[in-house]
């Protein structure tokens, strides 16, 4: 009885329960169908192109006849810089439409889409009255209609370059959220002479080739220069004397120093992080180890014992591991260790050989180059192996160099002639993302570049 | 208005009577028949972008409602069909709303404010010396006017002839990421599994039996293809596997934009590299050459305002 009255009790409780929620949910959709203020429609957006952004870089007008030029050259560089990124497409100043006079004054951004610009640059040259050279510009996005960045620079006149570079620096940092890699050098060995007596000199040039200049005379030959991430200062192997030394010099004073005068032959040279100490290969009685030299202290130790050829070591940006190459497996492979020579571990597995890691100063990745079938490769990989690209192809590609910001490597490339004597080495640049390799145009020959740190 | 208010009352009353015999016994068994209505509530967008976003939603299966089936509209199959994503939710699920953050602001004007001047720099050396960055507040970036007429796309002057760049059937980043043997390898085979495909032929079943009010998932991938043209996300940026962009869209009847802001402002907080995923994302609703929004202009009461949400997660294959 009690079961049955319960029964019945709960089924009409439950029977209204259901019937009035199933009311409240279709007065809750009557709502929502009916009041615009339904649940907002919301659109993914999960794909996108990239291509480089249309920027509009107007001349920088200057009151004098001198700083009109310079506001031209200026321009120019800044357009060059940004094209050769292959993030931006800068637009020729034929299709604007806005006066250089009436944009002194405001931009009219109307004009500016019109022409599809989506970002504009302009600025303008001054001279103080203490002869400097003082260069303003500004950013403007030309779709949102504000001022992304305005700064202004202070120079001696003869260093325009420079502030070109500075600024196509800070029009890449606003627009693509990373560090430019524009105000830095590059330095490289310059070849030439026939190839069984080529001469090899150390050269510096600005990243896009300009204030080309020789850092050594050629008498002796010089092999594997690189950059000090803190300094101006470059580290190379040179035969002098035909004794292979791994030497320093100061770019700026042109002060040359050896460091340390080991038994055997000393190479493949290459700063730590904090620019102090220096990692490099010994060969001796047929082994090569690597060793670390501390550059305040001459103190020398050795960081890898094994009978099998380890060579070609680079710092991971933190300075807690080094990357190496080894023969210790059979072929010559990768490995990373800790920065006390502990804990190798294999990192690359692929056919063919690997060879000279180059960590990246973003740490992300590790470049490398690889040959397989009579081929030659540039790479990337994750510190631990994984992701493994290769970026670019060839009869012989070697040498890949970071920019500072990680994003971009330079490397070199020979393109052997029909009968093998007059081979063309050049130097190249290529996007992280294996796109927009373009060639970095020497006096000579190039080999084995090495890209600086921004310049402070 | 009359006529309508009747029709309601009738519909509703119906229902409950309907409900209050057609319903089983809620209390008694697991209510397998939920779904019968879970179609209906799936908006089109959330369901496409269930396949990738495998966010964790939160089951809310432990408090069942009573779902109406019976509607008005003669339905088919009261198919109680365990599908695995039980929607009971009446309305489609509020998102996290950034509503309740700072208005747009009053649109500061892009007045070009002077560079403040940099200590005379009395050293003759070759330095170069960069003054503190007298740029406008780096989050001022939502000064928006309506691109109401839209330029036409005039040809770019300087159209480069980009380095190899056209790898044509591939739009994404991930495929933008060349690798020299791999095209050796599959130089062909390419056809890349569109992420898209799968859910979108689900999808269009499923918009059949939508009431007709919400956009359909072709109109809705109209318009996502077309901002998808238009925006060149910054792959570089720090943030850009961490930061998805919400922008805010008022539209004009005509498709065009009236305003845009960042939604999200509140997640930038001076981060540049969140600010450049954020402004690249206005640059891509603010662009002429997407202009007018490829949206039903019938169906503009659906998206006066509304939601792009730009997420490079997906082609960063994270």
């Amino acid at each position: 009885m009690t079961i049955k009255t319960n029964a019945i009790k709960r089924f009409w409780v439950t029977r209204s329960v259901a019937a009035l929620c199933a009311l409240a949910v279709v007065a809750g959709l009557n709502v929502g169908f009916m009041s615009p203020a339904q649940a907002e429609l919301r659109i993914d957006i999960t794909r996108g192109e990239l291509k480089p952004m249309p920027i509009a870089v107007t001349r920088f007008p200057g009151e004098g006849v001198a700083e009109t030029e310079i506001g031209q050259n200026l321009t120019q560089v800044i357009a060059a810089d940004l094209e050769r990124s292959g993030l931006f497409s800068p637009i020729d100043e034929k299709a604007f439409i806005q006066s250089a006079a009436s944009l002194a004054v405001n931009p009219n951004f109307a004009e500016w889409r019109a022409i599809n610009a989506q970002a504009l640059v302009n600025g303008r040259v001054v001279t103080e009255p203490n002869g400097l050279l003082r260069v303003e510009f500004r950013l403007w996005d030309v779709l949102a209609e504000t001022q992304m960045s305005g700064v202004a620079y202070r120079t001696q006149p003869n260093n325009w370059r420079r502030i070109a570079h500075k600024i196509a620096d800070e029009i890449y940092k606003r627009i693509t959220g990373e560090t430019g890699y524009f105000d830095t050098r590059v330095v490289y060995v310059s070849e030439s002479g026939p190839a069984d007596n080529r001469t090899k000199r150390l050269a510096i040039m600005d990243q896009d080739g300009a204030n080309h200049r020789f850092l050594s005379d050629g008498r002796f030959l010089v092999l594997n220069p690189r950059f000090s991430p803190t300094a101006q200062e470059v580290v190379y192997m040179s035969y002098f004397n035909d004794k292979p030394r791994v030497y320093v010099l100061d770019i700026d004073s042109g002060e040359l120093e050896l460091l340390g005068d080991f038994p055997g032959m000393t190479f493949a040279p290459r700063f730590a992080p904090d620019g102090n100490s220096v990692v490099m290969s010994q060969a001796l009685d047929g082994n090569s180890e690597i060793y670390g030299l501390d550059l305040r202290t001459r103190e020398k130790r050795q960081l890898t014992r094994h009978p099998a050829v380890d060579t070609s070591p680079s710092y991971s940006p933190d300075g807690s591991r080094i990357a190496f190459n080894s023969d210790r497996s059979g072929a010559q492979q990768l490995y990373v260790m800790n920065a006390d020579g502990s804990g190798a571990q294999r990192i690359s597995f692929g056919g063919g050989r690997y060879a000279t890691p180059v960590w990246s100063p973003r740490g992300d990745l590790i470049a490398f180059t690889k040959s397989e079938g009579g081929r030659y490769y540039i790479g990337v990989m994750r510190p631990d192996g994984s992701g493994e690209r290769l970026l670019a192809e060839g009869y012989l590609v070697e040498g890949p160099t970071w920019a500072p910001n990680g994003r971009v490597l330079m490397y070199y490339r020979q393109h052997p002639s029909r009968d093998g004597t007059k081979d063309r080495y050049r130097l190249y640049s290529i996007d992280l993302t294996g796109y927009n390799e373009r060639e970095i145009v020497t006096p000579a020959d190039g080999s084995d570049p090495a890209w600086s740190p921004l310049i402070p | 208005m009359l006529r309508y208010a009747l029709i309601s009352l009738g519909l509703h009353v119906a229902l409950f009577l309907v409900a209050w015999l057609g319903l089983p016994d809620l209390f008694d068994e697991t209510p397998l028949d939920l779904q019968s209505i879970s179609v209906e509530v799936v908006t089109v967008d959330e369901f496409s972008a269930a396949p990738t976003k495998a966010l964790p939603k939160p089951e809310p299966k432990e408090e069942p409602k009573p779902a109406p089936k019976p509607e008005p509209k003669p339905k088919p199959e009261p198919k109680p069909e365990p599908k695995p994503e039980p929607k009971p939710e009446p309305k489609p699920e509020p998102k996290p709303e950034p509503k309740p953050e700072p208005k747009p602001e009053p649109k500061p004007e892009p007045k070009p404010e002077p560079v403040p001047e940099p200590k005379p720099e009395p050293v003759p050396t070759p330095e170069v010396k960069k003054e503190p960055e007298p740029e406008p507040q780096p989050t001022e970036l939502a000064a928006v006017k309506p691109t109401s007429k839209p330029t036409p796309p005039k040809p770019e002057p300087v159209k480069k002839p980009e380095p190899k760049k056209e790898e044509p059937k591939k739009r994404d980043l991930m495929s933008v990421l060349k690798d020299v043997s791999k095209l050796k390898e599959t130089s062909e085979a390419t056809s890349e599994p569109q992420p898209d495909e799968a859910p979108q032929e689900n999808a269009s079943e499923v918009v059949a039996t939508r009431l007709d009010a919400n956009l359909t998932m072709s109109e809705l991938d109209a318009v996502k293809r077309q901002i998808e043209k238009c925006w060149s996300p910054p792959a570089g940026a720090k943030e850009a596997g961490n930061f998805a962009v919400e922008i805010h869209v008022s539209a004009n009847p005509d498709g065009t934009v009236r305003q845009a802001r960042i939604s999200n402002r509140s997640d930038i907080q001076g981060d540049t590299s969140r600010r450049t995923i954020a402004e690249s994302a206005l640059r891509a609703v603010l662009n002429p050459q997407c202009s007018p929004l490829k949206l039903p202009l019938d169906k503009y009461e659906m998206w006066r305002t509304f939601t792009f949400n730009f997420d490079m997660r997906e082609m960063l294959g994270l």
